[in-house]
């Protein structure tokens, strides 16, 4: 049973954005995350005879969530508390254009972070790989070892979890 | 409120960096273009520098490495000679067992289950006061509410095969019965005998139960509390003749249902779409009437409750962004068409912001109130006078709720973080003493690891996957007891045991630990060397004065002294093991070059390939490897249709079987026992999902994991499965194949076998 070629440029268009809300979500630094969704890509790349197209998707998220288990390791501080959203100084220069979008964009993530920066590593993963990354239970399961019933009832917990902080902000 | 929030995050990535990342993909092409082949040269057997063989390996260009996994002996503790034969007679297993082979696993029945279970957040206090009944894995605890820390009593469940947690408990309101919701299923116990009553399978996850006020029935409600939600239904089971109704249909979904207290009405909260609204079914009629508050947008009901002559309603709204609650006097259901609710005063709590969540409730005489506060605190309130809320004090209660005590004097909490913290606050004349902590029930989780010492009596080793405690089971007697390691830093990701059972070696992100099995104290504790200076997902094994760990990440391995800790560089070993090959030597890569697929292994300390598989068309995810002669790779997951394994002779190469399974996934996870093959070679036990419902958005459809097992000389399927077990957690067979032991996400242990 020979695995079909792989459509990088294809393959690229489906799981970027995923990746990149991923890291978002994780990470809560889109400059990061734009970086990782690269370091992804190029990972797969070096490997892509060993490569199948069944297994490139489960492969990029292996790869993506050991990238990000390395970003938070290193720089030894919880998810989210240590972005660079929350370092202008380290925000490119925008043209005057986009300077109001990038504020509200910064804005927003900030307030991602601040939404989810309470929570453990774990549950930000888990709530990074659903609602970042859009993967179904199913795929969070196999990805982290889960029993498969698990990633829906414990996202149901964060997301009870997380009302009360969410809704009086 | 729906879950669509968390979405609103989602952002695409820039278009430039498609560019650019197509550009560094083009270049790094061209160099491989021209990078030469290389070979193994014939230096690198005696190079000490061992760690460089992989990426010696790994820059030929004939064999691209997939991943690289080290196959230490796999089993490498029962390939060690035991001190004395595994004896079970006496104890509670039987001693007629037979060795499990495909021609009896269909007789494969649980001897016994063995550990205390976690507890689960669902709990309710008797009528009287006296005792607070906990959800377990093993059934329902009964604490004395006087003294937590006395023994419970246990209410056993009727069968332990399922791992499903508890969701809710709830007394009848003569404390005469308990019932519990174990995912889909409605357990009733009689409180005096201790036993099952009765157990009711709905077609759907259970939410939410109450019984009505003069205990004749329970009424249910079903679905998925994910948002969109689905499946909502709602259910009545007679308590007398446990007659169940036909299932009802209602429009929206809710987890906290209340009786009014004439039993006429069921009466539950509803803010679905920003419209709050509470709604109350008609038993009688099943006509669905509501209410509707006059509020802002994102606001939310927290909580409601009856007045105690039942003529009208207290209900509490919050909004987001505002620091108080408002509280409301509502009609009874009756008059819900004639009047609106009408609110009556505000409540707060000094320098906390009041929020919504699931353990905002009053007690059940509606005489005090429990309000999420922001920092995930409780603000307790006195509404002894139902028109105002006097604030008394808070409470913490992190990843967990709290439960007042029939006369409201006294609040139950329950924090299943990792310490699993139970607590009484006492609350007196209006005013709270301070809290009296008490704990009764030693903290615990699921499973992560198990692993099986099989010395005189036999032991078990088990690794709490949440917390990284380790325990020490007697297969003899059950008895089990915590495992007093020092200096846990990180949990550990994986360990090992000595041969004698008297030593384990255990993993953690950034070092290796050995410790006495008795004491707990550490041996010693070194750091990872640079190559395994962050170790994720390490299997580590204890062989014969030496432990060893392996990333699984394409790493090479690290050998210490197991008595000194002292860093063993393999020449060494390969010196002292002389000709004899030791299994840990050997490292095993999978080949999927072009054109080129199977499997290498080769002496990692001479570099020497000493086995080569052949070549074949499957793609390979993953191996494992049985204890003596069988070598066996998974080479398909979940997402590939042919979900095939492929089972291999280690020492000649031949091709046993290939086994194509019909389930979902297959997960072929070294070390971690997903995959076991009995001792003899001839049975395969393999875990693997199995989906009940076809709803991915569902527990229900999702929820089983079990085993299934396998003919390994036909690669036919052998019927019968095993329900109600993590495969993730741990698995193995004892060396005589007379045990199948599992442990579970309930942080049970189960013994399997086959009685002569």
């Amino acid at each position: 049973m020979e695995s079909a070629p792989i459509d990088w440029d294809a393959a690229y268009d489906d799981l970027s954005d995923r990746l990149y809300n991923f890291f978002r979500y994780r990470l809560g630094d889109e400059k990061v995350a734009e970086e990782l969704v690269q370091d992804v890509f190029l990972r797969l790349w070096r490997s892509r005879k060993s490569l199948t197209r069944e297994l490139f998707k489960q492969t990029a998220f292996k790869i993506a969530r050991n990238l990000s288990i390395d970003h938070l390791r290193r720089k030894r501080v919880r998810a989210g508390t240590q972005s660079l959203a929350d370092d202008e100084d380290t925000q490119e220069m925008r043209s005057d254009e986009n300077v109001e979008a990038a504020a509200h964009e910064r804005a927003l993530l900030r307030q991602l972070n601040e939404r989810l920066r309470d929570l453990s590593d774990e549950d930000r993963e888990l709530l990074s790989l659903k609602y970042g990354a859009g993967l179904t239970h199913r795929e969070i399961a196999k990805l982290t070892g889960m029993h498969e019933s698990n990633p829906g009832t414990r996202l149901f917990r964060i997301i009870q979890h997380l009302r009360a902080d969410w809704e009086e902000r | 409120m729906t879950d669509d929030f968390l979405n609103d995050y989602q952002r695409p990535l820039p278009k430039s960096a498609k560019d650019d990342l197509f550009r560094k993909l083009k270049e790094i092409e061209m160099e491989e273009t021209n990078m030469t082949p290389m070979t193994i040269p014939a230096t690198v057997m005696r190079r000490p520098a061992w760690r460089s063989l992989p990426f010696t390996l790994a820059s030929a260009a004939a064999a691209v490495l997939l991943f690289l996994a080290v196959v230490f002996s796999l089993n490498g503790r029962t390939q060690q000679p035991l001190q004395t034969p595994l004896s079970l007679s006496g104890g509670l297993l039987p001693d007629n067992l037979q060795p499990i082979t495909p021609e009896n696993v269909a007789n494969l029945e649980l001897l016994t289950t063995l550990g205390e279970g976690v507890l689960y957040n669902a709990a309710d206090w008797s009528p009287n006061g006296s005792t607070i009944a906990v959800g377990s894995a093993r059934g329902i605890l009964l604490f004395n509410a006087a003294d937590l820390q006395a023994a419970p009593r246990l209410l056993p469940f009727a069968d332990l095969y399922s791992a499903v947690s508890i969701s809710e408990v709830q007394y009848s309101p003569d404390g005469s019965q308990i019932a519990a919701v174990r995912g889909n299923e409605l357990h009733f116990w009689d409180v005096a005998s201790g036993v099952v009553e009765h157990v009711y399978t709905a077609e759907e996850w259970i939410n939410s139960i109450d019984y009505a006020p003069d205990g004749s029935m329970v009424a249910l409600a079903t679905g998925y509390t994910i948002y969109p939600a689905t499946n909502t239904f709602m259910q009545f089971i007679d308590t007398n003749d446990w007659s169940a109704s036909t299932p009802l249909a209602v429009g929206t979904l809710f987890d906290d249902m209340v009786y009014s207290p004439d039993g006429r009405y069921l009466v539950y909260s509803t803010n679905r779409q920003y419209s709050s609204q509470v709604v109350a079914w008609d038993v009688q009629t099943q006509a669905e009437t509501a209410i509707t508050f006059p509020l802002p947008a994102q606001s939310y009901i927290a909580a409601l409750t009856f007045v105690s002559d039942g003529s009208e309603m207290r209900v509490v709204t919050t909004t987001s962004g505002v620091n108080e609650a408002q509280l409301w006097r509502v009609p009874a259901p009756a008059r819900f068409g004639d009047e609106s609710p009408t609110q009556i005063g505000t409540i707060s709590a000094p320098g906390m912001t009041l929020s919504t969540t699931s353990n905002s409730r009053f007690s059940e005489d509606g005489r005090a109130l429990a309000l999420s506060a922001g920092d995930r605190g409780i603000s307790l309130f006195d509404m002894s006078t139902p028109d105002a809320a006097t604030y008394l004090r808070q409470v913490s209660a992190e990843y967990g709720k709290v439960y007042f005590s029939p006369d409201a004097r006294s609040v139950f909490v329950h924090q299943r973080n990792t310490n699993y913290e139970m607590s009484i606050y006492d609350l007196t004349a209006g005013a709270y003493s301070f809290p009296v902590k008490q704990t009764g029930y030693s903290p615990r989780s699921g499973i992560g690891q198990l692993l099986l010492v099989e010395q005189a009596d036999g032991s078990i080793i088990t690794r709490d996957y949440a917390n990284g405690i380790l325990r020490l089971t007697s297969l003899q007697t059950g008895e089990q007891r915590t495992l007093d390691v020092t200096f846990m830093q990180e949990e550990p990701i994986s360990m090992d045991v000595s041969a004698d059972g008297s030593r384990l070696v255990l993993a953690y992100p950034n070092m290796m630990r050995v410790i006495d099995v008795t004491s707990g104290e550490a041996i010693w504790t070194r750091q990872h060397q640079n190559v395994l200076q962050e170790v994720r997902r390490a299997v580590v094994r204890y062989g014969d004065g030496w432990v060893a760990s392996i990333d699984h990440e394409g790493r090479i391995a690290s050998f210490w002294n197991a008595e000194t800790g002292e860093p063993i560089e393999p020449s060494t070993l390969a010196a002292r093991a002389g000709a004899d090959e030791q299994p840990v030597r050997y490292a095993v890569s999978i080949r999927t070059a072009e054109n080129e697929r199977g499997v290498l292994v080769w002496d990692m300390f001479t570099g020497a390939i000493t086995r080569e598989f052949p070549r074949q068309s499957l793609s390979l995810t993953g191996l494992t490897r049985s204890a003596e002669a069988v070598y066996i790779y998974g080479s398909s997951g979940s997402d590939n249709p042919g979900r095939e394994l492929t089972i291999w002779d280690w020492q000649t190469g031949v091709l046993l079987s290939n086994v194509t399974t019909p389930i979902n996934a297959v997960f072929p996870a070294p070390g971690f026992g997903a995959l076991q093959l009995t001792n003899d070679h001839r049975l395969m036990v393999l875990g693997a999902y199995q989906r009940v419902v076809e709803d991915t958005q569902s527990p229900m459809g999702n929820r089983e994991i079990r085993f299934s097992f396998w003919n390994v000389e036909t690669g036919e399927q052998i019927g019968g499965f095993m329900p109600g077990i993590n495969t993730q957690d741990a698995l193995t067979f004892s060396s005589d194949d007379r045990l199948l032991i599992a442990g579970g996400p309930d942080g049970l242990i189960r013994i399997y076998g086959v009685r002569g």
